[in-house]
């Protein structure tokens, strides 16, 4: 394994976290509020929300570019107000990542917020709670093993996303250049060895996240 | 007697098109009403619906005051309107411990006078909840869960406590033992008290009045005695 190989892992890694946390923190709102709020339309955010997971990732990218690129009306107003460039950088690859993660995420939260009682919630309130306590202390723990799981989920899906990366990020050495990229880069060039080594890696790295969240979390958790 | 009305009288209407068109009034001098009916005839509804758990057009008053609204007439938020609840499938919280569960209303409760440690480990000791304070919820037998959702319901200080068969899985023997400690604590804390329940027994013991349900309509009411 190549030193670029490492710097590969390590991109890898950090935009698969960053990815994540957007995920988590834009999904978990609206996943509760579909679940817990049912309303008109609420069926067109969903299927919205999963389109992702359906689409090839290159088409994925590609809606990415038409949105996000310098020429696109959203890519112009970021570079504009913000000087905010994402493609052929590395918060190109994490939007990516995210977009193509969120389904996952977002159907796994969605189902673990509707599975806890609404019992539970409605006596919490009968006992002072307000809505903002009933979230965190009762829709959350009775929830968390089922967004534990969305957010491996999510996270090995934005680790190992290859098309819609290589469409909005590119593929350049030390910038975007992520692990599923150089396994590519080492296939094509015949490096098996390199091949094999990032493969163990992204797989080590996948199983060890399943693993996490496959762990009991306590005698009482759900 | 004019004391007693100023601080029980209380007044549930509620209506659900199509199903329930009630009006009950609990009597003046009297804090324990029964519910009685046959499965199936809205019992839990009527609770859920003075609890404010279920959407309704339903006017509850309590002490001459309205605990649906408040006092610009908006609608209450269930944790400002003073109603306990203990359910019959117990609903106690899966995640917290039996003292946690116990403890929760003392915490979150908005109660100008919330319960003192003291009274919180007199509570604890006359429901006999002491020794299941450490225990998690799922090691706890159908009786005892329910002497724990009592607690629960009473650490908050309700004004009003509805009881969906509260001791319905409790033992013969501490049922009977159970039900007097529940009616001197509501007594001591001045709680007025809606219990659902099947049992005669019970009934004469614990309640003043009786509201007869059957298919959402009240078919009787009155004494225990001229309804049961």
């Amino acid at each position: 394994m190549t030193a670029e190989d490492l710097t590969a892992i390590s991109l890898s890694l950090a935009i698969a976290l960053s990815a994540t946390i957007l995920v988590v923190s834009v999904g978990t709102p609206i996943a509760w509020y579909i679940a817990k709020k049912p309303f008109r339309g609420a069926g067109l955010v969903v299927a919205i929300s999963t389109l992702p997971l359906v689409l090839p990732p290159t088409v994925t990218g590609y809606l990415l570019l038409e949105i996000f690129g310098r020429r696109a009306l959203v890519g112009q107003f970021l570079e504009q107000q913000f000087g905010l460039v994402l493609v052929f950088h590395w918060s190109g690859a994490v939007l990516a990542a995210a977009v193509t993660s969120f389904p996952l995420y977002f159907v796994s939260a969605r189902s673990a917020f509707a599975s806890v009682d609404f019992g539970y919630e409605q006596a919490a309130r009968l006992m002072g709670c307000s809505e903002w306590t009933v979230f965190w202390r009762m829709t959350l723990p009775l929830s968390i093993r089922g967004l534990l799981a969305g957010i491996v989920l999510g996270f090995v899906r934005a680790l190992g996303d290859f098309g819609a990366t290589l469409m909005v990020a590119g593929n350049i050495p030390g910038r975007t250049r992520t692990a599923a990229l150089a396994l590519y880069d080492a296939t094509i060039l015949g490096e098996a060895a390199r091949a094999r080594s990032l493969v163990a890696v992204l797989g080590a790295v996948a199983v060890a996240a399943i693993w996490f969240a496959g762990r009991p979390i306590s005698k009482g958790g759900r | 007697m004019a004391q007693q009305v100023h601080v029980f009288q209380s007044k549930v209407c509620y209506s659900i098109p199509g199903r329930f068109k009630l009006d009950l009034e609990l009597k003046s001098n009297q804090r324990v009403t029964a519910l009685i009916g046959p499965s199936g005839a809205g019992k839990t509804t009527v609770l859920k619906l003075i609890a404010g758990w279920l959407e309704s057009n339903s006017t509850v008053a309590l002490n001459g005051s309205r605990l649906d609204l408040n006092q610009s007439g908006k609608v209450k938020p269930l944790r400002d309107r003073g109603v306990g609840m203990v359910f019959q499938d117990d609903l106690l919280f899966p995640h917290l411990d039996v003292l946690a569960n116990a403890q929760f209303a003392i915490k979150y409760a908005r109660h100008e006078r919330p319960m003192e440690p003291s009274v919180f480990d007199s509570l604890c000791h006359n429901f006999g909840v002491v020794h299941l304070l450490e225990r998690k919820i799922f090691n706890l037998s159908g009786g005892e869960r329910q002497r724990v959702g009592l607690v629960r319901a009473l650490a908050a200080r309700p004004k009003l406590l509805l009881c969906d068969e509260p001791v319905s899985a409790v033992d013969r023997a501490g049922r009977t033992e159970l039900l007097a400690n529940l009616q001197s604590w509501t007594e001591r804390e001045q709680i007025v008290v809606i219990m659902v329940t099947h049992d005669h027994d019970e009934i004469r013991r614990m309640a003043g009045h009786v509201w007869h349900l059957d298919a959402g309509q009240l078919i009787a009411e009155g004494s225990p005695d001229s309804v049961v």
